[in-house]
């Protein structure tokens, strides 16, 4: 029986496609079908429906039964941030209501009272739900030794705290501080000693114990105030680096804590384990403990900052252990160019350029650690924990094809405007491709070697450290590589929440239009991203060498000592040479009035063209076609999506892809997001336009390749905004220099991935074409071309996702649409607004990413690219 | 024979949703049907092999056939589905992680087709790397580490780093490695099967060689007959994840207990392999000059072949039978 279902069932399957003769349509024509509808559909509403509807999208007078077709309904929106309040274009009368306001804004224990005791129950009985709860878990904790319900229990202490539960705990500060310091810290050394899990609970229950009882009352818990203490702490590492950077190692900006009492307490800890462990790394560390100590706390040892001379060599000997002396002089070329050029401090405030170059290289210096540890960590538990892999990646996803600006405004919400919120978004941002490449790394590591440390009888600690780690050291450093670069141009674009440094000034340059200044700010920028990459990057192609028995210690050694060297000649040469120390101002140059002369030339002689260019373009083509985007029925569109998404791919894309858009029409963003939408389709297609042919050119030799590859290295580094100096030089504030922008910004994936697909083509098929006669162009028409489209298309979903960033940042020159949402939103009152447009952004990138990459995969499965 | 070293009886290993559940509803022992029908895929199928102590076992099949899973349940490197491991006489199934960890330390050495060495160390660092997570003290193992380095002909490359050395040098690391705990028991999974030919060979020889001074217990995979023959005391030969048969070399090729074996065991040159007293018929008055029964054919082959009499088979100086220049050739020339 059963075997002759199975027969069955085979031969059906068979049968299927030999028997049954189906005439599946060509993509081609389901593709125009569904455009035709769409298209159709549109024509007739421009035609006939919409003829009065006015530039704006603002409809001045009713069109009838039909209009929800073309545009959500005011009713059907989500009360988002009080967006009936908002009529239309102009009147803008915030009231600061909508859930999302209300979220992120108002968010105190009152209103989670509110919410939460909607049964009228007083804080007595929650008092004892969560006292009872606590105790059981921490009694589930005591039974079975378990470290999980011993988090349960501290997290619920902690939540009883930050609802204020507590209260009648409260003690005054002082006193019981030092009790719990020299609890906590004894029992934290027994319990890492011990590894015993009473040292453990104790611990866990003299930390939270004190946690809750010292915190002040005043400050309530709040969503806002929990971040800020959180942003406080990262004041600690900054004041490191600026201070060794530029201003000296000295007073601190730190939280209120005893720190001399802290102090005494980790050096008597260290000394305590290096008398045990007769170890040199603790009595080595006990030692930095207590020289740090003394200079931070010790007003008269305060350490001045190192001087630009030794600065610049520690980049020679890093750039020389790393790559020789090529990568040496590109690290001291980027020294020198950030002390020598820019000018003095009297012209442009209290800092210098060398000053702001500093605090941009300390941002990034204390961002990437934090950003790749926390990277790093989230990375090892998804590798290791299928489940939460399946939720990480598509909120990774999701946070990658949001813009910059959407991490800037929750940031600037919680933490307010400062120096360290720009840092901790660039943290936030920079965290998710690192846990990605973390990931990767990890579950790439061969099947045998994890066995090979397996059957070594590692333990899972030693498996981590001594096996998994090391060998997955090279995808952990290309991580760092992608840290480091996002970092940095995550900390250019955080000057818009106050983040000081190279980012600010270019920032208020660009505002005030010193196209000059600005050039030579930009400059300043990009080598330093150039520095920084090219260093990342050879980090990662390190190998470690071996050394024969008996090479002496300075050959064994010599960056250490070349490091050594230095420090001692610099310091040296400082105290006989103060422009060793900090640069004189006569020395300094700027190329400022170059540029500006250059732009005076340009102004002159080829802006009128360019100008005339522009009228033309617009009056002709940009125009029109945003007016006939901002009549796109909305229902059209996310049928358009839908229809592709499942001839693409069936259901789930469909469904994917025609939501987001629903979803854009549903926040009452539509017209907005329609006018970046035509910005973002006029600027990829001439983007592919001239990308993808240039891509095929360059292909085609060796040498082409390498030189085009070396110009995108070099456009790719450049924080996006740049891009918007020549925009602005030759077409001003318009709709043409945005798109000019974004063309620039957006070719090079469109470029990059044309010169992969070809370059990708398997070569015994290029050789079977030549072999049966095709000529150049047959080989590139007939089996390059259809080959490499697949990645061709997911180049263009790169330009697709970097014009959106583009358009964004484009938002700066000239707000339209969803930019203006963002950039206008008022922090504080209205950032939902704010938030809202992101996601409208996100969507927006995210359909055409479900479409394009599905259909990409697909393709290439189909031609047994990837399998 | 000596006591048996791993013992596994009636091991089972299927991939899919529920396995246990599966197993139990067919009372342990599913058919190939209801396997495939299950949704499941079978890599050890009612698998039982004795180890001995001492003796090399290998295990031969082709790719697919379950012979890694089953040396990986033997180490537990897989959980097997069911079925009992003893191990030096402990159950291993029932073993926690602690007591594994150290069982894996200190009785267990294993060396992997691709060598799995750590790239970030050198060889010396390779080398002491079970004994690193032992806990022992860096002089120790460093002193030991070369030791091995010496025993496996890698002298002075202590410092060099898995990829200055050649395929062949790597897999004496991965050797090295795994005998730096003097583990009673040595898996080797496919150790050669990476190398060249003439490497191959090499290694193989370095291979007894060593077997021959430290006479370990050891499972050995391969797929290459050839290379099952030379270094095995035993063969199983496995396919579709059941043991087909399980004996000495000769047993496998006079008697094969299947087309499948014997498809295997046609093409190997028996007159190494066989001795003349399996060929020999009963003892032939007739018979002139002496061999040696327990001598391989090819070496008693001159002798046998020149002669057109039956020539008298003798073992510890009494004769136990005769064999004649017809039988020889017939067993040599019986598969073609």
């Amino acid at each position: 029986m059963t075997d002759q279902s199975a027969l069955e069932s085979i031969d059906t399957a068979d049968a299927a496609p030999v028997g049954v003769p189906t005439k599946e349509p060509s993509t081609r024509q389901k593709a125009a079908d569904a455009v035709g509808i769409f298209v159709i559909l549109w024509l007739l509403w421009w035609r006939f429906g919409a003829g009065s509807m006015s530039r704006l999208g603002k409809f001045e007078n009713d069109t009838g039964a039909l209009e929800w077709l073309y545009r959500a309904p005011r009713t059907w929106t989500v009360d988002w941030f009080n967006l009936a309040g908002r009529d239309g274009f102009a009147s803008v009368s915030y009231g600061a209501t909508g859930w999302v306001n209300t979220w992120f804004d108002h968010l105190r224990y009152e209103e989670f009272f509110q919410f939460a005791l909607a049964w009228h129950l007083s804080r007595g009985p929650w008092l004892v739900l969560f006292l009872a709860g606590m105790f059981a878990a921490g009694w589930m904790a005591w039974r079975n030794r378990s470290d999980r319900w011993l988090t349960v229990a501290m997290a619920m202490a902690w939540i009883g705290w930050s609802v204020d539960l507590f209260n009648f705990l409260h003690l005054a500060t002082t006193p019981w501080v030092y009790f719990f310091l020299t609890a906590g810290g004894i029992s934290a050394a027994r319990a890492w000693q011990s590894r015993e899990f009473s040292w453990k609970v104790a611990t866990a229950a003299v930390v939270t114990l004190g946690w809750v009882c010292l915190q002040t009352v005043e400050e309530s818990f709040n969503v806002k105030v929990f971040f800020r203490q959180v942003a406080r702490w990262l004041e600690f590492p900054l004041d490191v680096t600026e201070g060794l950077l530029i201003s000296g190692y000295g007073p601190w900006h730190l939280p209120n804590m005893p720190w001399l009492f802290i102090f005494i307490l980790m050096a008597g800890g260290g000394g305590w384990m290096a008398w045990q462990r007769r170890s040199v790394a603790w009595s080595v560390g006990t030692l930095f403990v207590v020289w740090a100590a003394a200079v931070s706390l010790y007003e008269p040892w305060h350490i001045p900052a190192l001087p630009w001379i030794v600065i610049a060599g520690l980049f020679a000997v890093i750039g020389w252990k790393l790559g020789g002396w090529r990568l040496a002089l590109l690290s001291v070329g980027f020294i020198l160019y950030a002390a020598f050029i820019g000018e003095p401090a009297e012209k442009a405030g209290a800092e210098t350029r060398w000053d702001k170059t500093m605090i941009t290289l300390s941002a990034v210096l204390v961002s990437v650690p934090i950003a790749a540890f926390i990277g790093g960590i989230i990375g090892l538990v998804a590798a290791r924990r299928r489940r939460v892999e399946q939720f990480l990646i598509p909120i990774m996803n999701l946070t990658q094809a949001f813009p910059h600006f959407t991490f800037l405004i929750p940031i600037g919400v919680f933490i307010g405007l400062s120096h360290k919120a720009g840092v901790i978004a660039t943290i936030v941002y920079a965290v998710p491709p690192m846990a990605r490449v973390t990931i990767l790394g990890i579950q790439s590591i061969s099947r045998e070697v994890i066995e090979a440390g397996i059957m070594g009888g590692c333990t899972p600690r030693q498996m981590l450290w001594k096996v998994e780690l090391p060998a997955a050291r090279h995808a952990l450093l290309v991580g760092i590589n992608q840290v480091v670069m996002e970092c940095l141009a995550m900390v250019v674009i955080a000057s818009f929440v106050g983040t000081a440094g190279l980012g600010q000034d270019l920032l208020f340059r660009l505002t005030g239009l010193h196209i000059g200044a600005g050039v030579e700010i930009g400059i300043a920028i990009v080598v330093m991203a150039i520095t920084l990459d090219r260093l990342s990057q050879a980090l990662g192609r390190l190998q470690p060498l071996h050394h024969s028995p008996g090479t002496p210690f300075w050959k064994r050694h010599p960056y250490l000592l070349a490091s050594g060297a230095v420090m001692a000649g610099g310091l040296t040469l400082t105290r006989f040479w103060d422009a060793a120390h900090r640069i004189p101002n006569a020395w300094m140059w700027g190329h400022e009035q170059y540029w500006e002369s250059w732009r005076r030339w340009g102004t002159e002689n080829i802006r009128d063209y360019t100008i005339a260019f522009r009228d033309h373009l617009e009056d002709w083509i940009l125009l029109p076609m945003r007016d006939a985007y901002l009549t796109i029925p909305w229902v059209g569109l996310v049928m358009l999506f839908g229809v592709v998404g499942y001839l693409i791919n069936g259901r789930r894309p469909a469904l994917l892809a025609g939501g987001m858009i629903a979803f854009i029409s549903l926040t009452g963003f539509w017209w907005q997001a329609m006018w970046n939408f035509y910005q973002l389709t006029f600027a990829v297609f001439l983007a592919v336009v001239f990308g993808v042919p240039l891509g095929i050119w360059a292909a085609g030799k060796a040498r082409r390749n390498s030189a085009v590859q070396v110009l995108l290295d070099f456009f790719q580094t450049f924080p996006s905004f740049v891009y918007l100096f020549p925009a602005i030089m030759f077409f001003g504030v318009s709709e043409t220099a945005i798109i000019v922008a974004v063309v620039l910004s957006a070719s090079v994936p469109a470029i990059r991935y044309t010169i992969f697909g070809i370059q990708n083509v398997p070569e015994p098929l290029v050789e079977a074409a030549t072999m049966a006669g095709c000529t150049r162009r047959q080989t590139l028409w007939k089996v390059k071309l259809p080959m490499a489209v697949p990645e061709i298309m997911l180049g263009i979903n790169q330009t697709i996702m970097f014009g959106l960033f583009m358009v964004m940042i484009a938002g700066l020159i000239k707000t339209t649409g969803l930019a203006r949402e963002l950039i206008e939103a008022q922090p504080n009152i209205d950032s939902g607004r704010a938030i809202i447009a992101g996601v409208c952004v996100a969507c927006m990138g995210m359909a055409s990413d479900v479409l394009i990459s599905e259909w990409a995969d697909k393709r290439k499965r189909q031609l047994g690219l990837i399998t | 024979m000596s006591q048996a070293k791993i013992a596994c009886r009636n091991v089972w290993k299927l991939f899919g949703s529920d396995p246990e559940k599966f197993l139990g509803a067919h009372d342990g022992v599913p058919d190939t049907d209801a396997i495939t029908q299950g949704g499941y895929i079978p890599a050890v199928r009612d698998a039982s092999v004795e180890v001995h102590e001492g003796e090399i076992l290998v295990l031969m099949g082709l790719s697919g056939s379950g012979k890694s899973t089953l040396v990986r349940c033997m180490s537990r490197l897989i959980e097997p589905t069911a079925g009992e491991i003893d191990f030096d006489g402990q159950d291993l199934r029932a073993a926690s992680e602690r007591e594994l960890v150290e069982i894996r330390r200190h009785k267990m050495g294993m060396v992997f087709q691709h060598f799995a060495l750590f790239p970030h160390r050198t060889v010396l660092e390779n080398v002491a790397f079970p004994l690193e997570v032992q806990g022992v003290d860096v002089e120790t193992r460093k002193e030991r580490a070369l030791e091995i380095i010496d025993l496996v002909g890698l002298h002075g490359r202590g410092e060099y780093y898995p990829r200055e050395l050649s395929g062949g040098q790597q897999q004496r690391v991965g050797i090295g490695r795994s005998l730096a705990v003097e583990p009673d028991v040595w898996f080797l999974d496919e150790p050669f099967s990476a190398l060249d030919a003439l490497i191959r060979r090499e290694m193989q020889d370095e291979f007894l060689r060593l077997q021959s001074t430290l006479q370990k217990t050891i499972v050995f995979i391969t797929h290459d007959f050839d290379e099952a023959i030379r270094l095995a005391d035993r063969i199983a030969i496995m396919r579709d994840g059941v043991i087909d048969q399980l004996g000495t070399a000769e047993e496998l090729i006079t008697k094969p207990g299947s087309e499948y074996v014997a498809a295997f065991t046609k093409n190997v040159s028996r007159a190494k392999l066989l001795r003349v007293h399996t060929l020999m018929g009963p003892p032939d008055p007739d018979a002139i000059d002496d061999v040696d029964g327990n001598a391989y054919v090819s070496s008693a082959a001159r002798k046998i072949l020149s002669s057109s009499d039956a020539i008298r088979v003798v073992e510890n100086g009494e004769v136990v039978g005769s064999i004649t220049a017809t039988q020889v050739t017939e067993a040599l020339f019986e598969a073609e």
